[in-house]
C-alpha cells in the first residue's frame, strides 16, 4: 500500500506539469552514500554499506505574478529499514508587495525557517544535517502561516511564523500554537568580496507536543549565527543555540540544552585548472550538551572532507566523521557522500 | 590530524602557483557582442599572452553563466535583478560586481522605404502591444505592422518591456529573433516591419525619432540627446563579475574603462561613459 502511495506521489509532478505546463517546474535531489566504519560502531569495525540518505522531489508552480505554490515529497530511505515518505512542504506564497513592500505571506506546510537558512549557509545537507536538526532540537518543517520580508538590495530577510508545533511528521495534540521569529542580515553586501558575511538571530516560543499540558510546558529555543567570508575563497560560520524544555505534563523544571557548531570551507576560485575551481576543503566541529544539569553527557562531532563539484548538479564528498559522547567509545566513519540534483 | 593539516597547507601552496589565469571568457548580451569582440581583438593584440573568448546568447544567458561559474564576465544590457544577485552570492560565495561599460540608446528601426520617421513614446507602446496595428494610424501607408522583438533571455527585451511597455506584456504577434542583428536584417527586408535594439546595429534601416509625448520634440538617439535626457530610451550597458575583479580580468576592465577602451566604444557605434564613470 505504501509503495502505491509513494508512486502516486512521485507521479504527481507529471500530473502538475501537464496541467500548468508553462509555469510549473519539477526539481529534486538525492543523497546516496557509501559508509565504512573505522571503529566498532555497533556493526563491527570494517562494516560497510551503500545506502541512500534522502530523496526530495519538488514541484513549484507560478499561478500568477503574485501567487505561487510548492509541493515537496521527502523520501527517507535507509536500505535496512522500511521506506518512509512524507509530504515535507505544501504551501502557497502570496506576494503582497502591492500592499507592504518586499513582503510575502506563506500558508500551509512550510519550512520553519532557521534550519533551512542554516542549511544554505552550511551548503552540504547531503553530507550532514545542521546543528539544531541533527540533535532533534527543531523540526525543519511545520504547518502554519508566516510573514516574510526580503530587505531591499540583498541586505537580508526576516520572518515571523505562527506554527502548529509538532513539525511535519507529527500531529497536533493540544490547543497551543508556537510562534517564532528570525532574521538574517548581510551588512557588507555592497562589498562584493565580503557580501556573504552574515549575522542571524532566532527565537522560538513553543509548547510541548503532548496532550494535557499547561502553558508551563514550554519548548523554547534561542539561536544566533555569524559568518565571515572573503572572496569566495573562505567562509567560516559559527552557530550557537540554547533550548529550554518542560516536555512532560507535571514536570516542575525546565531541561536546558545548548550547542555550538563551527564550520568552514576553503575554495580556489582563482585556480587555473577547472578541477581545482570545483574543489572545497570542508571542516566542522559541533559540541552539544543535551542537559546542562547532567555532568559528562556532552556530545562532540567532527567532520573533515574534500568536496568536488563534478558537474552542475553532481557533487562528491569523501569525508571523515567522528562522533564522541563523554563516557562512551569514539565512533569513526569514512563516508563517500554524493549529491544528485535534477 | 597532522597529516590532514599538512595536506591542506600543501594544496593551498600548490594552487597559489597556478593562479593568475590568462584566459578570459565574456558571455551574454547580444547588444554588447560587437563591442565585446572589438575590445577583445584589440586587447589580445596588445597583450599576446591573453586569450579572450566572447560569446552572445543574451544578458540572461551571460548572467546564468556567471552564477554557474562558467564565465569570468557577464555582459548585460540590463541591470542584474535582486534574485540573480542572490544566486551569485549563494553559488559563488561573493557578491555580483557591477561595472557600467558604455551608454546605449535603444533605437527603433523601420524599413528605409517606410515613410514614418517619428513616433511618440505612447504610440511606440501601443504598436508593440498591438493596439496600433496599421501604419496609417501613425501617418504611414495603409499596411499591417509586423513586429520584431527579442527572446525572453535578452536584456534588451526586458529593458524595452520595463521602460517602454511600462512592464506590461508584449503583443503575442511579436516575432522573437535571436539577436539585434537578426532584427535589423528582418526589418531591412520587410517594408512593414518595426524592431528595436542597440544603436550600434542601426545600419541598412531607418532610425525612428522618438518624442516623450506629443508636446515635446522628436529626437534621434545621439550622445547629446541621451545625456540631456531628450531621447527617452537610453541605458547603461554593464559587465558583471563575481566578486571584485582580480588579476588579468581586472587589467582588462581597467583598460576598457580607460580613454583608449572608451574610444573603441564610439568606434563600435555606442556612446562612451560620462567622464565621472570612466577612468
Amino acid at each position: 500500500m505504501k509503495i502505491r502511495i509513494l508512486f502516486s506521489l512521485l507521479l504527481l509532478p507529471l500530473y502538475f506539469s501537464s496541467v500548468f505546463a508553462a509555469d510549473t517546474k519539477i526539481s529534486g535531489e538525492s543523497y546516496p552514500f557509501y559508509q565504512l566504519d573505522l571503529t566498532n560502531n555497533g556493526s563491527g569495525k570494517g562494516y560497510n554499506k551503500f545506502d541512500l540518505g534522502r530523496v526530495y522531489v519538488n514541484v513549484t508552480s507560478k499561478l500568477s505574478d503574485e501567487v505561487s505554490i510548492r509541493v515537496t515529497m521527502d523520501v527517507d530511505k535507509m536500505a535496512n529499514e522500511p521506506r518512509d515518505f512524507y509530504l515535507k512542504y505544501a504551501y502557497l506564497d502570496w506576494n503582497i508587495e502591492k500592499f507592504i513592500p518586499y513582503s510575502t505571506l506563506r500558508f500551509g506546510l512550510q519550512s520553519t525557517g532557521w534550519i533551512g537558512s542554516m542549511e544554505k549557509v552550511w551548503g552540504r545537507r547531503y553530507v550532514a544535517k545542521v546543528l539544531l536538526d541533527q540533535n532533534g532540537i527543531l523540526s525543519s518543517a511545520d504547518y502554519g502561516l508566516s510573514y516574510n520580508i526580503n530587505f531591499p538590495s540583498g541586505y537580508g530577510n526576516a520572518s515571523l511564523l505562527y506554527l502548529q508545533g509538532p513539525g511535519y511528521k507529527g500531529k497536533e495534540e493540544n490547543r497551543f500554537k508556537d510562534i517564532s521569529a528570525f532574521f538574517f542580515v548581510r551588512p557588507l553586501v555592497k562589498l562584493p568580496d565580503f557580501a556573504a558575511c552574515m549575522l542571524g538571530g532566532y527565537y522560538y516560543k513553543g509548547y510541548s507536543d503532548k496532550t494535557d499540558i499547561t502553558s508551563e510546558n514550554n519548548k523554547d529555543r534561542l539561536a544566533g549565527m555569524a559568518t565571515f567570508a572573503y572572496g569566495g575563497i573562505f567562509k567560516f560560520t559559527t552557530e550557537y543555540f540554547k533550548a529550554w524544555e518542560r516536555i512532560d505534563p507535571g514536570a516542575s523544571k525546565d531541561t536546558e540544552k545548548d550547542g555550538i557548531s563551527l564550520f568552514g570551507e576553503i575554495k580556489f576560485p582563482m585556480a587555473k585548472t577547472s578541477f581545482l575551481k570545483k574543489i572545497a576543503l570542508v571542516g566542522r566541529y559541533d559540541l552539544y550538551d543535551p542537559d546542562s544539569d547532567t555532568e559528562n553527557d556532552e556530545q562532540r562531532y567532527i567532520l573533515a572532507g574534500v568536496e568536488w563539484e563534478v558537474i552542475e548538479g553532481f557533487n562528491l564528498m569523501p569525508n571523515f566523521q567522528r562522533t564522541k559522547t563523554e563516557g562512551e567509545k569514539t565512533k569513526d566513519t569514512f563516508i563517500l557522500n554524493a549529491l544528485f540534483k535534477f | 590530524m597532522k597529516k590532514l593539516t599538512l595536506l591542506i597547507i600543501g594544496l593551498i601552496l600548490t594552487s597559489s602557483f597556478i593562479f593568475a589565469a590568462k584566459n578570459i571568457t565574456l558571455k551574454g548580451s547580444d547588444t554588447l557582442l560587437i563591442l565585446g569582440q572589438k575590445w577583445a581583438e584589440i586587447y589580445m593584440k596588445k597583450n599576446p599572452g591573453t586569450v579572450i573568448q566572447v560569446t552572445g546568447g543574451g544578458s540572461g544567458v551571460g548572467i546564468a553563466a556567471l552564477i554557474n561559474g562558467t564565465t569570468d564576465i557577464a555582459q548585460a544590457s540590463r541591470p542584474m535583478k535582486d534574485k540573480e544577485k542572490e544566486n551569485v552570492l549563494e553559488k559563488r560565495g561573493v557578491g555580483a560586481n557591477e561595472i557600467p561599460v558604455a551608454l546605449d540608446g535603444i533605437t527603433v528601426y523601420v524599413n528605409e522605404k517606410n515613410p514614418v520617421g517619428k513616433l511618440t513614446f505612447a504610440q511606440l507602446k501601443d504598436i508593440f502591444q498591438a493596439k496600433i496595428t496599421n501604419w496609417k494610424q501613425v501617418g504611414g501607408k495603409d499596411s499591417r505592422i509586423i513586429l520584431y522583438g527579442r527572446e525572453n533571455s535578452s536584456g534588451t527585451h526586458v529593458f524595452f518591456k520595463e521602460h517602454v511597455l511600462n512592464n506590461e506584456d508584449y503583443a503575442v504577434s511579436v516575432q522573437p529573433l535571436p539577436g539585434t542583428a537578426a532584427i535589423v536584417n528582418a526589418v531591412a527586408q520587410d517594408e512593414k516591419g518595426i524592431g528595436y535594439g542597440g544603436v550600434a546595429y542601426a545600419k541598412g534601416v531607418k532610425e525612428i525619432l522618438i518624442a516623450k509625448d506629443e508636446k515635446s520634440g522628436y529626437y534621434p538617439p545621439t550622445m547629446e540627446n541621451i545625456i540631456s535626457g531628450k531621447y527617452p530610451i537610453s541605458r547603461y550597458l554593464f559587465w558583471y563579475t563575481a566578486g571584485t575583479p582580480k588579476g588579468e580580468v581586472k587589467k582588462l576592465i581597467d583598460w576598457i574603462l580607460s580613454p583608449e577602451g572608451q574610444k573603441l566604444v564610439e568606434e563600435a557605434g555606442y556612446f562612451p561613459l560620462p567622464k565621472e564613470k570612466s577612468k
